[in-house]
C-alpha cells in the first residue's frame, strides 16, 4: 500500500491504523498546502482498507468535495449513493438510492440521518452481488466488526461559508445516527478557524500533514513517470515516457526540484510543471536515437537498438542548457499564465540539438520579467492611450495637487513643483496611492488632466490648423469631441475604467476609477513619450 | 388524584410524589431537597416557599433514609481530593510493595531490576516487570507486529467504549445521577408515571452515557425517541421527527387525525405488542402539521412506555414559544398513572448550567425541576485510573494469537512502567489540570495508540508528550516554517508594514516591500541553499495561499469594485510566530530582514 501514495507514508499508516479499528467519530485532516493531494491519498487508503482481504478492517466509505455538493441535498445523495454503491442512471431517470421502498433522503437533515441507517442496515444484510464476502467473513472473525461507515468531506471550509448550519450536525452525526461512523474532514484551513461558536461541535481527533520535502516529492513524481510509461503501448516507438529513461527523468527532477521547490511546494503542481518541460527536455535525446548517424531510419520503426539514458556528459550538457528554462516554466505555469501544452510547443528546443558542437549551444532563454503585457492595450488607439495614462494620474495624485502638477501659468517658475518639505510627522508614513489603489475621479478632471497632457506632449504632431490662434484652443477642440467621450465609454466597457458613479445618476458629472496598473500605465507613458514619473506625485 | 398520591409516598427513594391541582404545580419535593443536599451550589430555580418545603419533609418522611445516605457524598470525595498532586501516590499506597512500584527514571528502574529480583514477594506482577525490555532488544516475539496489531486495536475500540471505571465509584457524581435516572425511568416503565428531568454537566463528562445505560438497564424495552437541538432545529422538525420515530418504533403510521383517535382508544386494549420490533415497518407519511401537536399528546397512550431524549435541551428553548417544551412537558404532567395509559419521561441534557432560566413561565411550571448533575473524574487519579483500563485492554480474539499469553504479560507490565514514568505523570496532571473532558485523554491514547510501532511497542512518556502536542495544546499555526519561501517573505512584508504603521495591507504593498527587499539583498551576493535567490517568483499565487490557509484575512468584506491586489488585508499570525518560523527555516538573509522590522 504505501507504495501506490509515495511520500505520504506517515499519513497512510496513522490513516490505515486508525481504521484498521473503530476509528474516533469525528477527525480533522488539516494539510495547508496540497490537500488535494490528502484527500486522495486518504481516499485511496480507504478503498484499499474497504477492499482489503482482512475483515475485521473493512470499512464503507464515501468521499465528497464541499465544493461539488454545495447545497445540504446534494450532499445528502452524493453520500447516501456512494454508501450504498449506488450508480446514478440517466436512464433510470437519475433515481438516487431510496431503499427499499424508494424513499427520499434528501429533505432535510433528518432524512439524511434516516437514510444513513437505512444505508446501514442495507450494508449490514450484504450487498447482493458480494454475499458470498458475507459468509466468510463470519467464518473468520467472531467479533461483531461489520464495517465502519465513513464519510470524508473534502474541502470542508466550504461547509462554514455554504452550509452552516451543517457544521455542527455533521461533526456530531455519529452521535445523531448512532451508528459506527467515522466523519472526515480534509481542509488547508486549521480546525480553528471553522470550528462552531460555543464549542457546539465535539473537537476532533487532528492529523496534521506536513509537506513533502524535497526527496518525497522526487519520489511521487517519479511513481508518475511510472504510471505514464505503464500506460504507453508496449512497443511503441521511443518516446518520452520510454522506461529506458528513467534514471535520466530522475536526475531531470532533482534539477527541477531544486530550482522550483523553494517556490512551490504542491506535488500536483510541480507534476504539472515537469510533465510540461519533460518532452522538450527529452526530445534532443530521442532525435538523437531516431536519427543515428549511420542506420538506416527509415527501416519501420522497431530498430533493434534499444534506447538508452545519455552518458553523462550529454546530461550536463542538456541540464546546463534548459535550466533556465525551469524558473521560467514556473513563471509561466504555477499561475495558470498559460498552459502546459502550449508552453511546451512555444519552448520546445530546436531540431537535433545535440548534433551541433558544444560551443554553439547556448542556454534556453528563461522567460525574463513577467510580462506586463494586459492584451487590452496593445490596440487601442492613440487618443484612448492618452486617456488611459490621464486616468491613472488622476487616480493616483491627490486631486488638490492638480494645479501644482499640470498647471501652466504664465511663468515657468511657478509650474515647478515645490520642494516637498519633510514635516515632522507624529502620524504613521502613508503608503503611496500607487500600492493602496485608484482612487475615484469626476469626469471632469479627467478631460483636464487629458487636455494637459495633450498640450505638452501632442501639439508638435499635429496637423496645421490655422484657425487656432489662442493657445491651447486646438487642444480644447480636441478635448471637445464626441470621440473622445465615447472612447472614454468604450474603455469602461472594456474594464480599463471602472464607473463607480451609478450610470442612472443624472446629476453632477459621472465618476471613475482607473482600471490599469502602474507596469501597464508606464508601458503606455513610454510609447506616448510621457514622462510619468514626473507627473506622479509619489513617484515609484 | 389525591388519593393516588398517598400510596405514591410508600414508594421507594427518589420515586417523585406528584401532586395536580388545575395547572398549578407545587415544586417537586423531595428529589429536589436531595439534589440540594449533595450540590449546594445549585442555580436558582424557582424556590419553594419555605413553608411548603418544610410539610414536603414531613410529608415524605419515609424518604428519608436515601438523603442520609447519600449525604456524605459530599464530604467523602474532598478527602482524595486535596492531598493528591501527585497521581501516583494514592496507588503506590494501595499496592502491597510500594517501593518497587516507585516512579523513578527509566535506567535506575531496570538495574533495580537486574540487581534486586523480587525482594518480598515475586507475584505475576514481579515477572512482567522485568519482562518489557526484553522484546526491545531481543526479538523473542516472532508475532509482534500481529500482537501489537491486535493491541492496538483493542485499544481504540476500547476508547471508542471506554470501560466505566469511574462509576463504580459509590459516591461520585456520576453514579448518583445513574441511580436517580434509571429510579426516575423505573418509575416511568413499571408505574406509568409521567416524569420529567434535565441533565447537566460540562461537555464529556458522560450525560449521554448514563442515559443510553439507564434505557438499555430497564427490565422493558420503552419507545425512545431521541432528538437532538443540533439537527431539529425547528419545532416543525422536531415534531416530524418525532412522529418519523414513533412510526419507525411502533410499526403504526401516524397518518391522520382520524387514526389517532382509534389509536388512543384500541391501542391499550387489544393486542399491546403487536407492532413490536416490526422489521418492515409500513411506509412512512408524516401527518401534516397541524396534527403534530396532537401527536405528542397521544404518546401516553401508546402501548409501551415512552422515553423521549432531548439533546442540546437548552436550544430547544430557544424556539420561538417553547412550543415543543410546552407540548412535551404539559404531556408529562398531565400523564396519570395507572388508568391504562403508559408512562413518558422526557430528559434533557445539555451544558448550559442556566437552562432552566430560558424556560417561559408555562414551560417552567410544567417541568419538575429535577436537575441531575454529571461530572468528569475529579482527580487525576481517575485519568490515570482510566488510562490503564484503556491502555490495559485484553486482546479478546485467542484465535489469532497463540502467544497471547505472555504478550500479555509483557503489554501489561509495559503500560505500568508507561505509567510510572516520570513524564507521563506530569503530563497527565497538566492535561487534566487544563481540561477534565475525557474525550481529551480519549485523543491523547488514540494518538499514542497509533504512534505505536514494532520498533517501539510499548508506549512512552514522550508519546505521550507528543500527543499533547499535537491534540491538546496545538499551536495556532503549527505548519508556519513548512512555507514555500515567497509566502514567507509576504509574511515578513507583513510585519513591515505593522512597523510602519500600516496593519492593513494591500498585495501590491507588501508585493513591493518583497522586491525592494530583494533588490537591496542582490546588490551583495546572497545565496540560499548554494544558489543565489532572484526575485520570487509566483508572488500572487503564494499571497492566495496565504488567504486560503487564513494566515492572513481580509480587513473588509470584499466589494467587485476593488481589484484583487488593492484589497486591504490584515495579518493573523503574531510577530512571535513568524519569528519562530524563521528560525526554524535558518535562513540569514530572512532572518536579517525581519530584525529590521522591530
Amino acid at each position: 500500500m504505501p507504495l501506490e501514495n509515495p511520500g505520504y507514508e506517515p499519513l497512510v499508516a496513522e490513516i490505515s491504523s486508525l481504521f484498521s479499528a473503530r476509528a474516533p467519530p469525528f477527525l480533522y485532516i488539516n494539510d495547508p498546502v496540497s490537500p488535494r493531494t490528502t484527500a486522495f491519498v486518504v481516499n485511496s487508503v480507504l478503498s484499499s482498507l474497504a477492499h482489503s482481504s482482512d475483515a475485521s478492517c473493512r470499512v464503507n466509505h464515501a468521499q465528497v468535495n464541499a465544493v461539488v455538493c454545495f447545497t445540504p441535498r446534494l450532499l445528502y445523495d452524493a453520500v447516501i449513493n456512494q454508501l450504498a454503491e449506488w450508480d446514478v442512471k440517466w436512464a433510470e431517470g437519475c433515481a438516487n438510492w431510496g431503499g427499499d421502498d424508494a424513499q427520499k433522503w434528501n429533505d432535510n437533515l433528518d432524512g439524511f440521518v434516516h437514510g444513513l441507517k437505512a444505508v446501514h442496515s442495507f450494508i449490514q444484510r450484504g450487498f447482493p452481488s458480494g454475499s458470498n464476502k458475507g459468509k466468510s467473513k463470519q467464518t473468520d472473525d467472531d467479533l461483531t466488526n461489520d464495517g465502519q461507515i465513513i464519510i470524508v468531506v473534502e474541502r470542508a471550509e466550504r461547509l462554514q461559508e455554504q452550509m452552516p448550519d451543517l457544521l455542527v450536525p455533521l461533526a456530531r452525526l455519529a452521535e445523531l445516527t448512532q451508528l459506527d461512523l467515522s466523519m472526515i474532514f480534509v481542509s488547508d484551513m486549521p480546525w480553528e478557524d471553522i470550528r462552531p461558536a460555543f464549542g457546539a461541535s465535539p473537537d476532533p481527533y487532528y492529523v496534521d500533514v506536513e509537506p513533502l520535502g524535497k526527496e518525497g516529492l522526487s519520489r511521487r513524481l517519479s511513481a508518475a513517470f511510472d504510471s505514464a510509461s505503464a500506460q504507453r503501448e508496449q512497443n511503441s516507438d521511443a518516446d518520452a515516457y520510454h522506461p529506458n529513461l528513467r534514471p535520466f527523468y530522475v536526475q531531470f527532477l532533482s534539477v527541477l526540484l531544486d530550482s522550483c521547490s523553494l517556490y512551490v511546494q504542491d506535488p500536483n503542481e510541480l507534476q504539472y510543471i515537469a510533465a510540461a518541460r519533460w518532452p522538450g527536455f527529452v526530445q534532443p535525446i530521442l532525435d538523437a536515437h531516431n536519427h543515428r548517424p549511420g542506420e538506416d531510419v527509415d527501416m519501420d520503426g522497431t530498430s533493434d537498438l534499444e534506447l538508452r539514458p545519455p552518458p553523462e556528459d550529454v546530461r550536463m550538457r542538456l541540464i546546463r542548457i534548459f535550466k533556465p528554462t525551469f524558473t521560467a516554466a514556473l513563471d509561466a505555469l504555477y499561475p495558470r499564465l498559460d498552459h502546459a501544452t502550449n508552453w511546451d510547443a512555444a519552448n520546445q528546443p530546436e531540431r537535433d540539438l545535440l548534433t551541433k558542437p558544444v560551443g554553439q549551444t547556448q542556454p534556453l532563454a528563461d522567460g525574463g520579467e513577467v510580462q506586463v503585457d494586459d492584451g487590452r492595450i496593445s490596440d487601442l488607439p492613440r487618443m484612448a492611450k492618452f486617456i488611459l495614462v490621464a486616468a491613472y494620474l488622476a487616480s493616483t495624485n491627490p486631486h488638490n495637487k492638480d494645479v501644482r502638477m499640470f498647471g501652466r501659468a504664465q511663468d515657468e517658475k511657478k509650474r515647478k513643483r515645490r520642494a516637498y518639505k519633510a514635516s515632522a510627522k507624529t502620524g504613521t508614513a502613508r503608503a503611496p496611492q500607487r500600492v493602496l489603489g485608484p482612487n475615484p475621479f469626476p469626469l471632469d478632471r479627467l478631460i483636464a488632466i487629458f487636455g494637459a497632457l495633450l498640450e505638452e506632449n501632442d501639439v508638435d504632431g499635429r496637423m496645421p490648423a490655422p484657425e487656432y490662434s489662442i493657445p491651447g484652443e486646438y487642444t480644447d477642440m480636441e478635448t471637445a469631441r464626441v470621440g473622445i467621450y465615447n472612447t472614454i465609454i468604450e474603455l469602461t466597457d472594456i474594464g480599463l475604467l471602472h464607473r463607480t458613479s451609478a450610470p442612472e445618476k443624472l446629476d453632477g458629472p459621472p465618476t471613475f476609477k482607473c482600471g490599469i496598473s502602474y507596469l501597464t500605465s508606464s508601458a503606455l507613458a513610454q510609447q506616448l513619450d510621457i514622462p510619468l514619473n514626473d507627473l506622479l506625485w509619489d513617484p515609484a | 388524584m389525591d388519593s393516588e398520591a398517598d400510596p405514591l409516598n410508600l414508594r421507594p427513594a427518589s420515586t417523585p410524589t406528584r401532586t395536580r391541582s388545575g395547572k398549578i404545580r407545587t415544586p417537586p419535593s423531595n428529589v429536589k431537597l436531595e439534589r440540594s443536599q449533595v450540590f449546594p451550589p445549585r442555580i436558582p430555580t424557582t424556590p419553594p416557599s419555605s413553608p411548603v418545603k418544610s410539610t414536603r419533609v414531613t410529608r415524605s418522611s419515609p424518604i428519608k433514609p436515601p438523603p442520609r445516605e447519600l449525604s456524605p457524598t459530599k464530604k467523602r470525595p474532598r478527602k482524595p481530593r486535596t492531598p493528591t498532586p501527585v497521581p501516583d501516590s494514592e496507588s503506590e499506597s494501595e499496592e502491597p510493595e510500594p517501593e518497587n512500584r516507585a516512579p523513578s527514571s527509566p535506567i535506575p528502574f531496570v538495574s533495580r531490576q537486574a540487581s534486586s529480583p523480587s525482594p518480598v514477594e515475586p507475584g505475576p506482577h514481579e515477572e512482567a516487570l522485568d519482562s518489557p525490555l526484553t522484546p526491545l532488544t531481543s526479538s523473542k516475539f516472532s508475532n509482534l507486529p500481529r500482537c501489537l496489531n491486535a493491541q492496538k486495536r483493542e485499544i481504540l475500540r476500547s476508547i471508542q467504549h471506554p470501560p466505566a471505571v469511574l462509576d463504580e465509584d459509590e459516591e461520585s457524581a456520576n453514579h448518583i445521577a445513574l441511580k436517580q435516572l434509571s429510579d426516575l425511568l423505573q418509575g416511568t416503565i413499571t408505574r406509568g408515571e409521567g416524569n420529567s428531568c434535565l441533565l447537566i454537566g460540562p461537555r464529556g463528562s458522560g450525560k449521554t452515557r448514563i442515559v443510553n445505560q439507564c434505557i438499555a438497564d430497564l427490565s422493558e424495552r420503552p419507545i425512545v425517541l431521541r432528538l437532538c437541538g443540533w439537527s431539529q432545529q425547528s419545532d416543525r422538525l422536531a415534531m416530524r421527527e418525532i412522529a418519523y420515530q414513533l412510526s419507525q418504533q411502533t410499526g403504526k403510521s401516524f397518518l391522520a387525525a382520524a387514526d389517532e383517535e382509534e389509536v388512543e382508544t384500541e391501542h391499550p386494549t387489544e393486542e399491546p405488542n403487536a407492532f413490536l420490533e416490526t422489521p418492515n415497518p409500513v411506509t412512512m407519511s408524516l401527518p401534516p402539521a397541524t396534527h403534530l401537536p396532537a401527536l405528542i399528546s397521544l404518546i401516553p397512550t401508546l402501548s409501551r412506555p415512552t422515553v423521549v431524549i432531548l439533546d442540546a435541551f437548552d436550544l430547544f428553548a430557544l424556539h420561538p414559544r417553547q412550543s415543543l417544551l410546552y407540548c412535551l412537558l404539559d404531556t408529562v404532567q398531565s400523564c396519570r398513572a395507572g388508568a391504562g395509559s403508559k408512562g413518558i419521561a422526557v430528559i434533557g441534557m445539555t451544558t448550559r448550567v442556566d437552562t432552566i432560566n430560558l424556560l417561559e413561565k408555562r414551560v417552567k411550571s410544567r417541568f419538575s425541576g429535577r436537575m441531575l448533575r454529571t461530572a468528569p473524574p475529579s482527580q487525576t487519579q481517575d485519568w490515570v485510573e482510566l488510562t490503564r483500563a484503556i491502555l490495559g485492554s485484553r486482546i479478546k480474539n485467542h484465535m489469532e494469537l497463540d502467544a497471547t499469553g505472555g504478550w500479555q504479560q509483557q503489554w501489561e507490565a509495559g503500560v505500568q512502567y508507561f505509567l510510572d514514568e516520570e513524564g507521563t505523570a506530569s503530563a497527565l496532571y497538566e492535561s487534566f489540570s487544563v481540561t477534565r473532558d475525557v474525550r481529551v485523554l480519549a485523543r491523547l491514547l488514540t494518538s499514542v495508540a497509533i504512534q505505536l510501532s514494532p520498533s517501539s511497542p510499548f508506549p512512552t512518556s514522550k508519546h505521550l508528550l507528543s500527543a499533547v502536542a499535537a491534540q491538546r495544546s496545538r499551536l495556532r499555526f503549527p505548519m508556519l516554517h513548512t512555507l514555500p519561501f515567497p509566502s514567507i517573505c509576504l509574511l515578513i512584508a507583513c510585519l513591515h508594514a505593522e512597523t510602519a504603521g500600516q496593519p492593513t495591507f494591500t498585495f501590491e504593498m507588501l508585493y513591493e516591500k518583497v522586491r525592494d527587499q530583494i533588490r537591496v539583498s542582490t546588490s551583495a551576493p546572497v545565496e540560499f541553499n548554494g544558489r543565489s535567490i532572484g526575485m520570487p517568483k509566483c508572488p500572487r499565487p503564494a499571497f492566495e495561499s496565504l488567504v486560503s490557509a487564513r494566515i492572513i484575512a481580509p480587513a473588509a468584506t470584499p466589494s467587485v469594485s476593488v481589484a484583487k491586489e488593492f484589497i486591504k488585508f490584515r495579518a493573523v499570525v503574531s510577530r512571535e510566530d513568524v519569528k519562530k518560523a524563521v528560525e526554524k527555516k535558518n535562513d540569514t538573509v530572512l532572518t536579517q530582514w525581519l530584525k529590521k522590522a522591530q
